[in-house]
């Protein structure tokens, strides 16, 4: 009877310890994921990571913010409004405080302030996985597969040429012949061993890939009428625009002022009137988007709209108009109001209703709630811009004039007929006046070669074009990460 | 697998009670002192080789069932010497025992098993449930705190029930070093499990529930617990009945918490002064300053506002605990109840627990006992946002609110923030009212958990004992957050309701086959067993907006869904084990322990871990050349080695190369490509053990010493990737970490004459943390991020660069870079190094106790030196006025003309001087905000009075006992910040203390009835 149980018990034991390896008791049984071969079986998981791709641009540190108001406080578009710990160093140019689209992207507290981190090649890879998954499914649906290429070229167009000109000098306006670009990495990583150390490519490099995934992207995109979601999808108009904005950085002005005109002539979208002008901010989608990022709730977490979104850093607290505790982290500078000309309408969207000095912008106003609103990335009138410039410098200055006068007229201003460097520089006030907040200033002079004006309160007039705080540096991270990686100098 | 558990039981039972049928007769007789004839109560009393035992009552009784041939009564008791008496025909056995000067023949809890401490070849710390009764706290784990040599508890917040950390011999894990937790043989939950404040699982077991706490902390101790091993074991046996006369007790204890330590921060005037200061030194107008913040020159156009005197108060907090225990010859019974209610010292915040806990053991044959453990909790938290730079958190913002803007209006209303000089648009802190915020927010979390276990003990025969053990631990949570639309920031949408419902669930069976046998001189036992853990985790989250009134806040209510997230996790383990242990003559000892392990969380390749320890010791005590020794009681050597596993490090499911939904763009769902290493495996930590048992001067000085060094690899470790690949790092095991260290515990009795003892116990560990190796042989990984290693060093440092001062010429702050270079910002990665280590070098406690007839006084201090904190504080209100934040006094001391000689720079709006931004050196840390986090606290002082006998009995009562009592009374420190004791774990790096929850001092009085 003893030996008995004491047997038994041995045989459960045998039996419970085989059974634990051999019946899969240990196997994992996750819900929340799916392996590769599921994953990516079809166009519609190739589809899901173009998704993923688009909706990355939106993050904090790339268009959802950053990318669009840094540009003006690294120049001298807008000062500090309150001080939150926001623009503060980028407004007087601090080293090390810079555009920062090329770190850990995940939400992190680092020491001064919360904030979502932005690696620029997440995306990359998210469509570099599609673009790879595309090759070897495009028969199953070929239309659909064109148009899915072409958006994942676009993104990846759009990510690399944001790297380039944050962290690389244009080409041919190199400062002691630095010309490297930023790391090129076009092939898919689906894992660890996919995953190679490589030094930066040259800027030349970087452009050229650009311009190449634009002009295929162009051939594959559909016409804007053929898009449901237009303008929040690209089309083949939208590439053009973009691979015109990558011609005007890289001194290509023939190539920019014809991609700009084809734009011009085909696109469905319109330059509003003076009439028109200021109630378009507070639509939901911007009349004049080649093309626009939709941003949709879910994308937010439930404060991001008062902590990070563009109307709460260019709005100050307004309970009428829904913007309880914006933060009104940027102002105007002074030197921004003055120059518009008189009776230009845009004037009117910087408006100082708490205190004299203090012009706040209504380009950003949430309309959506909770500071929600869509970011047009494209918009008609800088196409139009690109065209004067472009024209102007390669040779055809009257056609540039006519371009800067359709926009001038549209926006209550009289026509110009400046010519040469005067008319180049108004190109630029056109553009100061026109383009502000939407992510542009500070790139308009890095591109030219030109010393980065500053506001009086900066307590410098100009940050010289080759001092090393007009490039970005490169975070610590990224440098920390990939041992062979160079950091741009003077940092 | 089930089947086979279930046909297991159904075995065991069908024998059981086959065999249920011996004959047995009752033994009865009384325990006493011999010393002074004395009733000796609560004296264990067993059958020798049985499990079958009771234990004496008041009166020093006992009865016990005994097998009609007769056999061996095992007497023992806690200091006493064991006897044992053969019972022969006797029915009546009355016995004197004696004081046992060694104190060997305690019990202490083993894995899945029981020793004699004399037998222990391991390194275990046991805590008694005397040491820990009644000190108020809501978990053990904070009511251990400095009681245990080698291990370190720290509070993470001083929110009530809110979390503590737990290391055991330092941290030998880069990513998790928390212990494995048993309670009455089942694997608990442990760590966070709410949504809400700072919440700890281990509040869901009473602590005055616990009969004692066993700390595993060596190889030969924890390798039964195999892949879970590597960080150590705590075994929590709760309380048993014991036969004879039912015992009820109530106890209640009052009293309250206040702050121990606040930051000062500037007046209204002084504000204004480092404003307007800040203002003309970056070129702006003096006026504007004066617009905004005041004008210094004119005091009385001042309103002064202590925001954080407005946040402090006086919390309340009560305990009540009654248990009912006692049992008959089959049956002990163990039941009790319990109510807590603990208010911080702050607004809104407090944490109340009701406890019902049912123990019951039964012994249906005299073989075969079955038993079970029934823990039922319920805790209510309400909490403050802490450990985090946010401006709705009250630690942050109630110091960093401006001074001259009240927070309420003549009527006592909130007056929408900062309320100074309206005309100005100048906002500040989101124009966030904290006091607002913190008043009229809801941020609460409900716990609902139940700890619950069956056992059946069947007793083969004189060797073989069969134990089945299974049993959950069910935390079901619910944590609320309501922003009402009466707060300016939240009236946009008209409000908004969070709610996260939780569920953890842990499912853990063992079955175990005892043996033990003595030949002779020669004594074997062991240990087979296997065993099965499931957890379980799940959440939903669902949060709306646009309620119709602020009393409406059902999701229900609202008006507009906002979003909806949840999400399902689980891992299993399984494994098989045994242990076997020999020894001769009761001097030399040897034991081997074997586990093979199995886990759902590691890669495919890898699934399967073994590991094993050894164990000898040598009583030397027993030799003859000992034994003639006059001052010598006991001395025993001990020795250890074993490699262990810990698989806490990784998530259930990072180890599959897998894709997930993530993100959405124009409604269609993203896809994300997760990054893993399918070969992911445990953590290996190999632990050596030499330790010393002593007791001599008539075990007047007992103690015991052991040097561990426990080197961990295959660390997992989140491998940097280069970025270029879009992926930041991934899971790997790799590189090594070495943990060595000396323990010291030790206990005297330094006086006991005339009715008058004076007691000490004295721990301190002393422990030196360093990373052997990194991955790819390299000697540093990724500086200036979470995942900064070096080799050499320990796992936990700052790094940055030192702060040498302020340039008496110019007032800036100038750092020193690594290769000695003064400079005033800019720094890059090769510019900084090590300024400091997290990592304390050593931590223990201190316990007096005196008592005088009736009379008891308890003295505890508790200490960690050798380490550092980042003060996140500091870069709010440290900063020399350079933004709105009010700031420290220690600020006025600021630079401001040349010659000027301080270490506060000079203050300017935006804190950029020429580019470069003060306190920021421009890479890393700056020494300035790092300070010495070493501290030496008295934690306990309690003075107790046992009301005479005489005075009791006419009360109808069996004991009185009052007693007063305080907890952390004074702080001996060089710490800045506000609390060294709750620094780690913070939100940055392990670090940085942004707006932690400091602990309070607390008073409480209290009585104790026996009925």
């Amino acid at each position: 009877m003893k030996n008995t149980l004491l047997y038994t018990s041995f045989f459960i034991i045998a039996i419970i310890s085989t059974a634990c390896e051999d019946l899969g008791l240990i196997e994992p049984d996750p819900e929340d994921r799916i392996t590769q071969e599921v994953a990516l079986a079809d166009l519609d998981g190739v589809a899901s990571h173009v998704a993923s791709g688009f909706n990355r641009l939106i993050n904090f540190n790339l268009y959802g913010q950053e990318m669009m108001i840094m540009p003006d406080a690294l120049a001298d578009n807008v000062v500090v409004g309150n001080n939150t710990g926001r623009y503060v160093g980028e407004s007087v140019n601090q080293a090390r405080v810079h555009i920062d689209i090329y770190n850990t992207d995940i939400t992190e507290t680092t020491p001064r302030t919360v904030r979502d981190r932005y690696n620029a090649y997440s995306t990359i890879n998210d469509v570099n996985i599609a673009l790879e998954t595309i090759e070897l499914i495009r028969d199953e649906n070929v239309a659909r597969a064109d148009i899915l290429e072409g958006e994942a070229r676009f993104i990846r167009a759009l990510s690399y040429f944001d790297l380039l000109r944050v962290y690389a000098y244009s080409p041919g306006q190199e400062v002691d012949g630095f010309n490297l670009g930023v790391v090129l990495q076009t092939d898919a990583v689906f894992n660890t061993s996919g995953i190679e150390e490589q030094d930066r490519d040259t800027n030349l490099a970087g452009y050229e890939l650009v311009e190449s995934d634009l002009l295929a992207a162009i051939n594959l995109l559909p016409g804007e009428g053929e898009i449901d979601d237009f303008p929040f999808r690209p089309s083949n108009l939208a590439a053009r625009a973009l691979l015109a904005r990558v011609y005007l950085y890289w001194g290509r002005y023939g190539d920019a002022a014809t991609q700009a005109q084809l734009v011009l002539s085909n696109t469905s979208a319109n330059l509003l009137t003076e009439d028109e002008y200021l109630g378009s901010w507070s639509a939901t989608e911007h009349p004049e988007s080649i093309f626009e990022l939709e941003v949709r709730l879910v994308d937010w977490n439930t404060v991001d709209g008062v902590n990070n979104s563009l109307a709460t850093v260019t709005n100050t607290s307004d309970a009428d108009r829904n913007l309880n505790n914006a933060q009104g982290a940027v102002r105007a500078s002074p030197e921004l109001i003055a120059a518009f000309e008189p009776n230009d309408i845009r004037r009117q969207l910087w408006v100082n209703p708490t205190d004299p000095n203090f012009f706040e912008s209504r380009k950003w106003v949430g309309e959506q709630g909770d500071f929600r609103e869509n970011i047009p990335l494209i918009r008609y009138s800088e196409v139009l811009l690109i065209a004067a410039e472009a024209k102007a410098r390669s040779g055809n200055e009257a056609g540039g004039r006519t371009d800067l006068n359709t926009l001038r007229t549209n926006r209550g201003l009289p026509p110009t007929s400046a010519s040469g460097q005067a008319f180049l520089d108004l190109v630029m006030n056109e553009r100061r006046v026109e383009l502000n907040l939407e992510g542009h200033r500070f790139f308009d002079f890095k591109r030219l070669g030109m010393d980065i004006p500053k506001p009086a309160s900066a307590g410098f007039s100009a940050l010289a074009y080759t001092d090393f705080r007009v490039l970005a540096n490169i975070s610590d991270e990224a440098i920390s990460n990939n041992t062979v990686l160079t950091q741009n100098p003077g940092y | 697998m089930k089947k086979s558990i279930l046909l297991g039981f159904m075995l065991v039972l069908a024998y059981a009670f086959n065999d249920a049928l011996a004959q047995e007769r009752t033994v009865s007789g009384k325990v006493t002192s011999v010393e002074d004839g004395s009733a000796l109560p609560g004296v264990n009393v067993v059958l020798k080789g049985t499990t079958s035992g009771t234990v004496t009552d008041i009166d020093g009784n006992f009865t016990l069932l005994v097998p009609s041939d007769g056999g061996i009564l095992v007497f023992s008791f806690i200091g006493l010497s064991t006897e044992e008496v053969e019972i022969g025909v006797r029915s009546v056995i009355n016995i004197q025992m004696t004081a046992d000067v060694k104190q060997l023949s305690e019990v202490i809890v083993t894995g899945y098993g029981t020793e004699t401490k004399r037998d222990i070849t391991g390194s275990i710390s046991q805590i008694k449930s005397e040491e820990i009764e009644q000190l108020a706290m809501q978990s053990f784990d904070r009511a251990i705190q400095g009681r245990v040599a080698g291990v370190q508890i720290q509070s993470q917040s001083g929110q009530p029930g809110g979390n503590m950390s737990f290391n055991i011999r330092g941290q030998g894990s880069t990513t998790s070093n928390a212990p494995l937790f048993i309670v009455d043989g089942i694997q608990i939950i442990s760590g966070s499990i709410a949504g809400q404040a700072s919440n700890n699982a281990l509040s869901g077991l009473n602590p005055e529930d616990i009969a004692s706490i066993e700390v595993l902390k060596d190889a030969a101790a924890a390798a039964i617990y195999g892949a879970q091993a590597a960080n150590g074991v705590v075994i929590i046996t709760t309380k048993r009945g014991q036969k004879g006369k039912t015992d009820f007790q109530v106890s209640y204890q009052g009293g309250f918490t206040e702050a121990i330590d606040r930051y000062d921060v500037l007046n209204a005037q002084q504000y204004a002064e480092l404003r307007e200061e800040a203002f003309v030194n970056a070129g702006l107008r003096a006026e504007d300053a004066n617009a905004i913040f005041g004008n210094p020159r004119n005091p009385e156009s001042l309103t002064d506002f202590d925001w954080v005197d407005a946040f402090l108060r006086r919390g309340q907090l009560h305990s009540v605990n009654a248990r009912l225990s006692g049992g008959t010859d089959k049956t002990t019974f163990y039941i009790s109840a319990s109510y807590e209610m603990q208010e911080a010292f702050t607004l809104e915040s407090d944490w109340e627990r009701q406890s019902l806990r049912a123990n019951i053991v039964h012994e249906a044959t005299d073989r075969l006992t079955i038993g079970t453990n029934i823990g039922l909790t319920r805790q209510n938290q309400f909490g403050s946002i802490s450990n985090g730079n946010f401006v709705n958190g009250p630690f942050v913002a109630t110091y960093s609110s401006q001074p001259n803007s009240p927070a309420f209006d003549e009527n006592g209303d909130f007056n929408v923030y900062p309320a100074h000089f309206p005309s100005t648009s100048r906002g500040h802190l989101f124009n966030y009212n904290i006091l607002e915020g913190v008043t009229d927010e809801r941020r609460e979390n409900f716990v609902g958990q139940v700890q619950a276990n069956m056992n059946i003990n069947y007793k083969i025969s004189d060797d073989f004992t069969f134990n089945v053990v299974g049993g959950i631990d069910w935390a079901d949570t619910e944590s609320i957050n309501e922003r009402p639309a009466t707060i300016p920031v939240f009236s946009g949408f008209g409000g908004q309701s969070t709610y996260d419902n939780r569920r953890t669930l842990v499912i853990n069976g063992n079955s175990t086959l005892n043996y033990n046998r003595s030949f002779g001189d020669h004594s074997v036992s062991g240990i087979l067993g296997v065993e099965v853990r499931r957890f379980h985790f799940e959440d939903q989250v669902a949060t709306g907006r646009g309620f119709p009134n602020p009393a409406l806040r059902l999701l229900d209510d609202a008006a507009n869904p906002q979003s909806v997230a949840g999400g399902k996790t689980e891992n299993t383990r399984a494994g098989a084990f045994g242990r076997a242990n020999y020894n001769y003559k009761n001097k030399y000892y040897i034991s081997g322990t074997l586990r093979r392990d199995g886990s759902s969380r590691f890669g495919e390749q890898n699934r399967f871990g073994t590991f094993w320890s050894i164990g000898s010791s040598w009583r030397i005590i027993e030799e003859s050349f000992a034994q003639n020794t006059t001052f010598l009681d006991d001395l025993k050597l001990r020795f250890s080695y074993g490699v262990l596993g810990n698989s806490n490090g990784i998530d259930d499911y990072e180890a599959i190369p897998s894709f997930s939904g993530d993100r959405q763009y124009l409604g269609l769902g993203g896809q994300v490509l997760n990054i893993a290493n399918d070969q992911l495996s445990w953590e290996r930590s190999q632990q050596l053990n030499i330790g010393v048992d002593f007791a001599f001067l008539g075990s007047r000085i007992s103690g015991s010493f052991d040097v561990f060094r426990n080197d961990t690899q295959d660390q997992l470790f989140d491998v940097p990737l280069a970025l270029e690949s879009g992926f930041d790092e991934v899971r790997s095991n790799v590189g090594e970490i070495r943990n060595e260290g000396i323990e010291i515990a030790i206990n005297s009795v330094n006086v006991n004459t005339g009715g008058f003892k004076w007691t000490t116990s004295f721990n301190i560990t002393f422990l030196n943390n360093e990373v052997l190796s990194l991955p790819g042989g390299v000697d540093s990984l990724a500086l200036n991020t979470d995942n900064q290693l070096i080799v050499g060093q320990p796992i936990d440092f700052l790094w940055g660069l030192d702060f040498v001062g302020v340039n008496p010429a110019n007032g800036k702050e100038a750092y020193r870079t690594r290769d000695g270079r003064i400079i005033y910002g800019n720094a890059g990665l090769d510019d900084g190094y090590i300024i400091g280590s997290a990592i304390p070098t050593s931590f223990g406690g201190l316990v007096n106790t005196f008592t005088y007839k009736g009379l008891s006084l308890d003295v505890f201090f508790q200490y960690q030196f050798g380490h550092d904190a980042y003060l996140g504080d500091f870069e709010n209100l440290a900063i020399s006025g350079a933004d709105d934040n009010n700031q420290l006094v220690s600020q006025m001391d600021r630079w401001q003309n040349p010659g000027d000689v301080t270490s506060v720079p000079i203050a300017i709006e935006g804190g950029v001087v020429d580019g470069f931004g003060q306190a920021d050196p421009g890479v890393g840390l700056t020494s300035r905000y790092v300070s010495d986090a070493g501290y030496i606290r008295l934690k306990q002082v309690t003075l107790g009075y046992e009301l005479p006998e005489g005075l009791v009995s006419r009360t109808g009562l069996s004991g009185i006992r009052v007693f007063v009592q305080g907890l952390n009374l004074a702080t001996i420190t060089n710490f800045e910040g506000i609390d060294p004791e709750v620094v780690a774990s913070n939100n940055d790096r392990d670090v940085s203390s942004f707006g932690a929850f400091p602990v309070g001092r607390q008073y409480t009085a209290g009585i104790t009835l026996d009925f």
